[in-house]
């Protein structure tokens, strides 16, 4: 009994050794691919945010704003609409339409103003899955 | 139990704790880096929103001092401006205005300098961003 014991230990620490060894490759692959996946979402934000500092460069007028959707005219006379699609930035103009995959879950506009009048802000907030952040644009052009 | 099955135990234990401590390390660092990550892109927004806060207040250039005086102390409550991100890290901010002076395109204007900050559980402020706006002297 005592040396079937002896010979069967080794085997079991052995085994459960593995098992652990394993399990902990196992953790560390899920976290290294949601670490990817968060700062992958942290980057793209951070580049949705400079995507629309661009479009806003051009800024004439607000046609319509509500929570998810923007639609401006610009001093070239396009008229630009700004939304999500999915987990995409769309930036529709003049009927053409550019689809930024930045990994979307929701967008909101709020246009700001003190006293109702110039300088206007609009308040940009963009949450993707692991990632959210918020800015407010000056809008030079808008009186 | 044999001396050497003692041994092999105790040498199973020592590794494991060892990979697993390990495992945790690598783990607890992926997870700061993510925070850091977030904390700096919320720290660049914020500084950019002063910056363009600051750029609508070209009109204000003669009285930018006033707007913006008392705000040089991130340490200090009253003299700072503070922003909860929207990953609910708590931001601090000074605006500070230099005096007119020939800014960088050879003009006579007045240096903005943001600066963000924020607050590290030792209770120091560490510096995350800093913008330098310069506001030209209206014609």
């Amino acid at each position: 009994m005592g040396s079937q014991f002896d010979l069967i230990t080794p085997v079991v620490i052995l085994g459960i050794l593995m098992l652990l060894v394993v399990g902990l490759q196992q953790f560390m692959q899920t976290s290294s691919a949601e670490t990817r996946f968060i700062n992958r979402n942290q980057a793209e934000i951070g580049i949705a945010m400079q995507v629309m500092q661009e479009e806003l460069k051009g800024l004439t007028s607000v046609i319509a704003i509500n929570d998810s959707v923007f639609r401006y005219t610009t001093a070239t006379n396009d008229t630009v609409r700004v939304f999500r699609l999915s987990a995409r930035l769309a930036v529709l103009r003049n009927g053409d339409t550019l689809f930024y995959d930045v990994g979307l879950t929701d967008i909101q506009f709020n246009l700001i103003s003190d006293s109702g009048e110039a300088p206007f802000f609009l308040r940009l907030r963009l949450d993707a899955e692991n990632a959210a952040t918020q800015r407010e644009f000056y809008l030079r052009n808008l009186e | 139990m044999s001396s050497g099955q003692v041994f092999l135990a105790l040498g199973a234990i020592i590794l494991f704790s060892f990979t697993a401590l390990n495992v945790n390390r690598t783990y607890i660092s992926a997870l700061e880096e993510a925070i850091l990550i977030q904390s700096e892109l919320d720290a660049v927004q914020y500084g950019q929103t002063l910056s363009e806060e600051v750029s609508s207040n070209r009109a204000n250039y003669a009285t930018l001092e006033t707007i913006y005086a008392n705000l040089g102390d991130v340490s200090n409550s009253a003299t700072r401006r503070v922003f909860v991100t929207p990953a609910l890290d708590t931001l601090y901010a000074t605006i500070q205005v230099a005096a007119e002076a020939e800014t960088l395109y050879d003009v006579m204007g007045k240096i903005v300098t943001v600066t963000v900050f924020s607050r590290q559980e030792t209770g120091d402020f560490r510096m995350r961003a800093t913008y330098s706006v310069p506001i030209i002297q209206p014609d």
